[in-house]
């Protein structure tokens, strides 16, 4: 008695110690950042979330985060929008239309892609995917000039926000396919009996109850999926135009986002070049910790209902 | 569940004989030197360097001879960067340091404190044309002077059918394409050398200073960079109507044509003879701090102006009981036989009048 009690006793020790680490690792993070950033954020010379451009290791010095910002956004928001509808759709699929052993190959398939390190994927769409998604530009552009977004400035196409949405959509889908088709799967089989027995169609039961069910594992698996393209550096910087202007057209070869900035600029820049590279660091540190905190307030009050 | 697990296994095995088989084959170790220049030293010990990535091909290739003749020395050099390269040289974590640019003079009297009584100093050791590479359909004898190229590349000429090109290019066929610029997305020497090139020769039309960084306001923010020299030379490779410039290794089998060049109107093409005319008409600073180029672009006949010269940064007296064997090696590297192991990777010797001066230099390490 006296033994457990004892190592009950450990045992909270070792979990609050846990929760220490966790707290003073982030902590520690913005720390590191902010002192990083102080240098060249004091000797900046113009509007630091205004100014498009980034000089900082000359004279004058002159960076700014806009452009860098407006090109993580776009392609974040957009490739876990689209990534988000893929998934669902295919969990759906997944689970209630295929027979039960294409189901489980694909849910293999889909569990190998989420574990493909970027690299690869970013190899893939420099080599392969860029050729087709400047045809695919091309045809947008033509038809569906119209449309705002698809219009261009140069007809010059193909390291664009759109090609780097392709890439992340290609690497996120399957994080949030898996978290989505998992909880699917572990649904308890009464619910769906019954809502047979009240007279649903299948779309019905899948809409309306399923679905709805689960609307919690879709919301992390989609912050999941967010924070990936968000943060995605090696195969998002491989594909990207790396120049600094701000662009409605998202097929023009104007792209560019924080985390290839950092992963071009970091190994030849200098104290205050390198001093920048962490300031935007710390916008994306900000960025996702404001998302996450967002997010879960939300999930608290879609609890309460 | 079971199933889940069997093509799990088939997967992993798929994908192991793919990775497997891909990395067969790569063995073709063979060590070209005429090594009668290189001179062991007595002491054996291993040698960690780095920085510019310009140079890393020379240096692994001189490496390799060295170590295939002197048994017992582990040198390694790491393509960290230049910046990063005199970073980790005055943090006294590397005893060379490759650098594409001179050091200010703060880098000066940081990195001389890591040579603790001595004081570090900059020589010349490598020097490779860059390309002017472009990849348009039915052209393949492009003439481009330095006005052309600064209006090229600071987007004031947009099709490749230009007036201006055409004048200089009379007996090619242009055609009404966009002209899509790639240039380097990392700080690089070659950015450097060639911004120098251009802000030289029409200072009007290329406002910028010369620069390790390529510029971004107004027209360049909708030209494209790269990572690296291979992503510039890939672009090339890959975009119709593109043009770049790379360090001339790099543009060694590709699909594109390389530009002739000339300041104003005498065209020539990179060669040995072209680029020692070039480099023996420099301004060369010879100090305690070391030796360092200041281009001159005359336009003279048989020179060729688009240069990179990269550089070593070393200490001058003994740290970490490095110096024989580095000595050893920068002797090996400097002479006549290290500077011609290299021309097969598209380098070339640096002229003889500053090699002497630079073998001067290395001599008086102790």
């Amino acid at each position: 008695m006296h033994l457990k009690l004892y190592i009950n006793k450990l045992f909270n020790k070792l979990t609050l110690l846990s929760v220490l680490l966790v707290f003073s690792i982030v902590f520690l993070v913005a720390l590191f950042l902010t002192i990083s950033s102080i240098k060249s954020l004091s000797s900046n010379n113009v509007n630091y979330f205004l100014y498009p451009l980034w000089s900082p290791d000359n004279n004058p010095v002159k960076f700014g985060i806009s452009s860098l910002m407006y090109g993580t956004i776009m392609t974040s928001v957009i490739s876990t929008t689209v990534a988000l509808i893929i998934s669902i759709a295919l969990s759906v699929l997944m689970n209630y239309y295929l027979p039960k052993y294409l189901s489980n190959i694909i849910s293999t398939l889909i569990y190998v892609m989420s574990s493909i390190p970027s690299i690869i994927y970013g190899l893939l769409g420099l080599l392969f995917i860029l050729k087709y998604s400047i045809q695919i530009s091309i045809f947008l552009n033509k038809y569906f000039g119209f449309i705002p977004i698809f219009g261009t400035e140069n007809h010059i196409f193909g390291r664009s926000l759109f090609t780097a949405c392709i890439i992340l959509i290609i690497m996120i889908t399957p994080i949030i396919t898996h978290f989505i088709s998992e909880s699917l799967f572990n649904i308890d089989n009464n619910l769906i009996e019954g809502a047979y027995s009240l007279g649903m169609y299948k779309e019905e039961v899948i809409r309306l109850i399923l679905l709805p069910s689960v609307k919690l594992n879709i919301v992390t698996g989609t912050i999941l999926g967010f924070t990936r393209a968000i943060g995605e550096t090696v195969a998002v910087s491989l594909i990207v135009a790396s120049n600094f202007s701000i662009t409605k057209y998202i097929l023009d070869a104007k792209s560019n986002t924080i985390a290839a900035n950092i992963a071009n600029n970091f190994k030849e820049s200098l104290t205050i070049g390198k001093s920048a590279l962490m300031s935007t660091g710390l916008v994306l540190f900000i960025m996702t910790m404001v998302l996450s905190i967002i997010v879960q307030r939300l999930l608290h009050n879609i609890d309460k209902y | 569940m079971n199933i889940l697990r069997n093509s799990t296994y088939f997967i992993l095995v798929v994908t192991l004989i793919t990775v497997l088989t891909a990395c067969g084959t790569d063995e073709n170790s063979k060590s070209s030197s005429s090594n009668e220049d290189i001179k062991c030293s007595d002491v054996k010990t291993s040698l960690t360097m780095g920085g510019s990535s310009a140079q890393q091909a020379a240096m692994t290739t001189w490496i390799k001879n060295y170590q295939g003749k002197c048994k017992g020395n582990n040198l390694i050099y790491n393509a960290v960067g230049s910046g990063a390269g005199v970073t980790q040289f005055s943090d006294k974590q590397i005893a060379l340091a490759g650098s594409d640019f001179a050091l200010s003079s703060e880098q000066q009297s940081q990195a001389n404190k890591a040579c603790s009584n001595g004081q570090a100093f900059t020589i010349p050791m490598v020097s490779a044309p860059i390309d002017i590479i472009y990849n348009v359909q039915g052209v393949n004898n492009l003439h481009l002077n330095g006005d052309l190229m600064a209006k090229i590349f600071n987007g004031t000429i947009t099709k490749w059918n230009d007036n201006a090109i055409q004048e200089q290019n009379k007996d090619q066929v242009l055609p009404n394409l966009s002209i899509q610029v790639g240039h380097r997305a990392d700080g690089s020497g070659t950015t450097y050398n060639f911004t120098n090139f251009l802000h030289s020769v029409s200072p009007n039309i290329w406002n910028n200073q010369a620069n390790k960084d390529w510029p971004k306001e107004g027209a360049f923010s909708s030209q494209q960079g790269l990572q690296h020299s291979d992503g510039v030379s890939n672009f090339v490779n890959t975009t119709a109507g593109s043009i770049g410039y790379v360090e001339a290794s790099y543009a060694k089998n590709q699909k594109y044509s390389i530009a002739h060049v000339a300041v104003t109107n005498k065209y020539t093409d990179a060669s040995e003879n072209t680029i020692a005319k070039f480099i023996n008409q420099s301004n060369v600073t010879y100090n305690a701090n070391g030796i360092v180029l200041n281009f001159k672009y005359t336009d003279a006949s048989d020179i060729y102006p688009l240069v990179l010269v990269t550089y070593e940064i070393v200490c001058s007296k003994n740290i970490r009981n490095t110096s024989s064997v580095l000595k050893s090696f920068l002797e090996y590297t400097s002479s006549d036989s290290g500077q011609k192991d290299i021309v097969t990777l598209s380098y070339v010797p640096l002229p003889d009048a500053v090699l002497l001066k630079v073998r001067d230099k290395i001599k008086s390490i102790t």
